[in-house]
């Protein structure tokens, strides 16, 4: 209850918290159809998109498609994707982080090593190339290569973090006495350490909710995200470029849609840090 | 603030037409992909074609705007009665860009490189020679194995142009220029600059000095580039960009669309289900809405009943585009035992063009029952997947003609021939072979067309592609660029135009 | 003897990335000589020109062929331009690093001194406005602060040239501006950040409160004393940044056509260029290692005991 009340009077987590309730309200809104192209009415003469008029308030796409309908639809996809994306990173990065931290010694050592072999990699090209490659693998259709990529780029500062902490906390009293008294490790994990990175967990998992919707928007522009007609607002990004002297909503809407979320997550990740974790690591 | 929005309305940059050349002698403009090399006996890509054909010249040459073959390097020619040889006189006064002149055995060794070098793509086209001749300095005679009468085009294309043998240079950098133009500098991705050849026999080929273009220019910024005045000319506007620029009351009188020599469709492969029953090809054609193809393209497209574009020799205008008929095309598929529908992947490369017209067609076949999965792949991507016989069985198909004749359309998209190299939808029609054989070595125009015109019938009937529509080359110059005409076959032609401001 | 660990450690590291990045492309079911070679190639064409690029050889042989080429010094030709690879790196890295520098420069100079006002001026307007850019800063998608750049400053205005290169010194600097200012409204947000926090916490401290009693002007105090604080983890970042944009800032590149690593291997990934993907993986590691080794060499060199304040 004192933790709820700490929250609601940090001003960014109130505003964090209320955007992502905006952007989930979006995501059910009923709305227009997102995904057929309507040429014939959707479309001026010669094929312009059109302004945002009564019949749809943020205009039409290229193909004749509702804008407002496709940000709507977006917000679903965009926060599946990163929902899941940040999923897979955090399964990543919690185990290999809490291994490291909590076995120590030459396990940390290999592993910190692995993670820094991923990080040697620029991050943009092992997304592209990884984008590519699981393309052409063609997974379970289109999402999957997305999601995988993000989630396999994104895992090794949650790794960092946790692995911290998980030191910090194997040389605790708690847990040293548990060892004493003979406890499993699994015990041990589960019933000292767990508990105690919960915060930190939630801390990193919402910054890295914000890092991959921001990846995703960034790999559709470069055109390696979700396939057509897959309503992403990365893609909406992509698809209007072209139009921003002619039909500058189709870039303002998803940009604002995209810089709204990320600012969300961004905001309740670091109101969270405060609250959760005020003396931790400061990145 | 009154001094910001003083600030900020004199910083407004002007965005209509400018009126005066930055620099009268040199024409700017580029192109978004990048030339990879200068090369002619290799050069195959639109970008590197295009500059071969200014640094290069031929035996023959297109007249400027039209698809008639003028003299060029030749002064005349004779072709023998039997079709077989090729007689050419050159030109007196023909020299290279160093000044030595050009020479009749400079054309057989410009021969025997494309023939020696493993990755020259043109191999093909010299198949049929059986030997050259050489007569002294300004004669040479081609004989050739079998009558051909598309040979001529072949002479125009820039591989084709005289080489010495004693040229020191890499040839991929260093051309050795014979045409109108020779290469001033090379910044490779950046930028080309070519500039007037001072031997070149037709000074009134070259009014501007300098050509510069600019590589790797993305088509929007291309755009912005040319509004402010950064460009001369823009080509190959994008959608957005040339809705915009139509309606623009002071840009209008300078915004062209011009036809070009290719075909866009689907491509099917007809040895595949459920391809390989012609009810599903023809059914297929008929759900698709090529007016609603036309409007994305904005107009600057023709909605097609087969390869050959108007105004092409041969073409069975009385054909018409399959209509639009989801009624019909629902019980073709009931037909032929398909009265579901079908699920179906379609590849289309990931630009613009594919990825627009891509969703219009999974609308279209959605209505009949038919699940289209789009994926977009990269140009090399798709090439070699769907060079692959286990590749890709639905996926867009384009052709763009080396040269303006219908064999070039024709024979390596459909001759059976060709299956294992151009003809990917594997289509194998013994009637049409012999049609297109025929027509291939028929001399008498009258004949030839009639004979184009039974293969067009063949193949629209048979359906191998979903037919879609040819599209037109999209442009805009600044007004002071004068005697512009564009090409049908090299796109942008710079050898009539100058600049001056107009009156 | 550390060193030489490190040396060892970064040359498995550059091996480890070239190794991977060649399995993961040849991963790619695509034969590139169709694509090169365009629809016309004859089959001993297309043989010839497999043999020369190894690409008959099994997954091992490929493999192989290239390190054994690598190892000569040989990076082999771009399947594309045939042009070779060593020399479109040699002219593609300049520009990278060019801008890497003007993005960390202006990252630098703007981000210290807002994050020092947000600190001094903490829980004031100051503080806010400069976190709420900071904000917007680290959540705007480099694409869309390139191209509100480009549309507002370079089109609109008419400040700045539409992308490209530039030539000469005054005009490259102008061509530079908005790419390293979009490149640097990330780094200028997390800068900021972190001076102001390390800032924060130094105020609070009993050297300062002593500074302070003794008369030292506030001024002196923060840049001379707390300041020192921030070093460590602004070197760090520094550190990190080089990496990261030595690796390509691809889409800044793109937006603005400038001829960096970035756009380079954009274009062979979606290429499948296999030779010119390894030349410029193997660069960019290899330039990351570096940089990675000359933060840590500052570190020593700035302060040992900067390290223990670290963790």
């Amino acid at each position: 209850m004192r933790a709820v009340r700490r929250f609601m009077a940090n001003r960014g987590a109130l505003v964090g918290a209320a955007l992502v309730l905006l952007l989930v309200v979006l995501s059910v809104l009923p709305h227009g159809d997102p995904l057929a192209p309507h040429i014939d009415r959707g479309l001026s003469a010669m094929g312009a998109p059109l302004p945002p008029s009564g019949d749809a308030f943020l205009g039409t796409d290229h193909l004749g498609r509702d804008v407002w309908a496709r940000i709507c639809a977006g917000a679903t996809t965009s926060l599946e994707l990163a929902t899941l994306s940040t999923l897979l990173a955090l399964a990543l990065g919690l185990s290999v982080g809490l291994t490291a931290g909590y076995a120590g010694g030459w396990v940390d050592s290999a592993l910190m090593r692995l993670v820094d072999l991923v990080l040697a990699f620029p991050f943009l090209l092992l997304a592209i190339l990884l984008a590519a490659l699981l393309r052409e693998a063609d997974l379970a259709g289109g999402s999957a290569p997305v999601v995988l990529t993000i989630g396999i780029c994104g895992w090794t500062s949650m790794a960092r973090v946790i692995r911290g902490k998980s030191l910090s906390l194997a040389r605790s009293e708690h847990v040293l006495a548990a060892r004493a008294l003979g406890a499993s490790p699994l015990r041990i994990v589960v019933r000292h350490v767990l508990p105690n990175i919960a915060g930190i967990v939630i801390v990193v998992t919402a910054l890295g909710f914000a890092q991959n919707l921001l990846a995703e928007s960034v790999l559709s522009y470069l055109g390696l995200g979700p396939p057509p007609p897959a309503p992403t607002w990365g893609r909406m990004l992509y698809e209007g470029r072209a139009y921003y002297r002619t039909a500058p909503w189709l870039s303002i809407a998803p940009g604002v849609a995209v810089l709204t979320a990320v600012v969300a997550f961004n905001l309740l990740g670091d109101a969270l840090r405060d609250l959760l974790d005020p003396k931790g690591p400061r990145r | 603030m009154k001094w910001l929005l003083v600030l900020l309305v004199a910083c407004n940059v002007d965005r209509g037409p400018h009126w005066r050349p930055r620099d009268a002698s040199t024409l700017r403009f580029s192109t978004h992909q990048q030339v990879s090399t200068l090369d002619p006996t290799i050069a195959y890509d639109e970008v590197s074609v295009w500059i071969a054909h200014s640094l290069y010249d031929t035996l023959v040459d297109y007249a400027p705007g039209s698809t008639e073959l003028v003299p060029r390097l030749a002064e005349r020619w004779e072709i023998s009665p039997d079709g077989r040889r090729y007689h050419f006189w050159l030109r007196p006064g023909i020299a290279y860009a160093d000044g030595r002149p050009i020479v009749a055995a400079d054309f057989e060794t410009s021969f025997q490189r494309t023939l020696a070098r493993p990755d020259s793509p043109f191999q093909q086209y010299l198949a049929g020679v059986d030997h050259v001749a050489i007569v002294g300095d300004r004669e040479l005679e081609i004989t050739l194995k079998h009558p051909d009468a598309t040979f001529l085009y072949v002479l125009g294309m820039p591989f084709t142009t005289p080489l010495r043998a004693d040229h020191a240079g890499d040839l991929r950098r260093d051309p050795l220029a014979s045409g109108p133009y020779m290469l001033d500098s090379w910044d490779e991705g950046q930028r080309v600059v070519l500039r007037k050849n001072p031997h070149y026999f037709d000074p009134s080929r070259t009014r501007v000095e300098r050509l510069e273009m600019l590589e790797n220019v993305p088509r929007d910024t291309q755009f912005l580039m040319f509004e402010k005045g950064e460009l001369d000319a823009a080509e190959n506007l994008a959608a957005a960009d040339y809705l915009w620029v139509i309606e623009q009351p002071a840009w209008q009188p300078y915004v062209h669309s011009a036809p070009q020599m290719n075909a866009f469709g689907i491509r099917m492969n007809v040895r595949e289900k459920p391809f390989d029953d012609r009810r599903v090809r023809q059914a297929l054609n008929y759900a698709l809405d090529k007016q609603h193809t036309v409007k994305l393209l904005n107009g600057a497209a023709v909605a097609s009943h087969g390869v050959l574009p108007p105004g092409m020799f041969g073409r069975d205008d009385t054909l018409k585009p399959y209509p639009h008929d989801p009624a019909k095309a629902r019980a073709l598929l009931a037909e032929a035992g398909y009265p579901h529908g079908f699920e179906i992947d379609y590849v289309t490369i990931s630009d613009e063009e594919g990825e627009t017209t891509a969703a219009s067609i999974q609308a279209d076949l959605a209505e009949v029952g038919v699940r289209v999965h789009i994926t977009p792949m990269s140009l090399s991507a798709y090439v070699s997947a769907v060079s692959r016989p286990d590749g890709p069985a639905f996926s867009i198909a384009s052709w763009v003609a080396d040269y303006p004749d219908p064999s070039n359309f024709l024979d390596p998209r459909f001759h059976s021939r060709a299956i294992g190299s151009t003809n990917d939808s594997y289509y194998a029609n013994p009637e049409l072979d012999a049609v297109l054989d025929a027509a291939h070595a028929e001399a008498d125009p009258a004949r030839r067309a009639a004979m184009y015109h039974r293969a067009e019938r063949i193949l629209y009937d048979d359906a191998p592609w979903v037919w879609n529509y040819h599209r037109e080359m999209t442009e805009v110059d600044q007004p002071y660029v004068r005697g512009y005409v564009p090409h049908p076959v090299w796109g942008r032609d710079y050898t009539s135009t100058w600049l001056e401001a107009p009156r | 003897m550390m060193m030489w660990r490190r040396i060892a450690w970064t040359a498995l590291v550059v091996w480890f990335v070239v190794t991977a990045t060649f399995a993961m492309v040849t991963a790619i079911p695509t034969d590139p000589v169709k694509a090169l070679l365009g629809p016309h190639a004859t089959p001993e064409a297309i043989e010839r020109v497999r043999t020369y690029y190894c690409l008959d050889r099994d997954w091992f042989g490929q493999y192989a062929c290239y390190v054994g080429r690598i190892a000569h010094g040989d990076l082999g030709e771009s399947y594309r331009s045939k042009r070779p690879v060593a020399e479109i790196i040699e002219d593609r890295i300049w520009p990278t690093v060019q801008l890497t520098l003007a993005a960390i420069a202006l990252q630098l100079l703007i981000g210290v001194p807002l994050g020092v006002i947000a600190a001094v001026r903490r829980n004031r307007w100051q503080d806010r406005v400069a976190s709420g850019f900071a904000l917007l800063g680290q959540s705007a998608p480099s694409f869309f602060v390139g191209t509100v750049f480009l549309y507002v400053f370079a089109y609109r205005f008419g400040w700045f040239p539409i992308g490209g290169y530039g030539q000469g010194f005054i005009d490259r600097l102008s061509h530079l501006v908005l790419p390293a200012a979009t490149l640097a409204t990330i780094g200028v947000a997390y800068y900021s950040r972190v001076v102001r926090s390390e800032l924060v916490d130094a105020l609070g401290e009993d050297y300062v409160r002593t500074a302070r009693a003794k008369g030292v002007p506030e001024r002196q105090v923060v840049m001379r004393h707390a300041l020192r604080n921030a070093l460590g983890p602004l070197i760090t970042l520094v550190g990190l940044d080089l990496g990261l944009l030595l690796g390509g800032a691809v889409v800044t590149e793109y937006i603005f056509a400038w001829p960096g690593l970035g756009r380079e291997v954009l274009q062979a990934i979606v290429e499948i260029d296999l030779p010119l993907i390894l030349g410029v993986v193997l660069v960019s590691a290899i330039a990351i290692a570096i940089a990675n080794l000359l933060v840590d060499l500052v570190y020593l060199w700035i302060d040992p005991r900067l390290r223990d304040r670290q963790t």
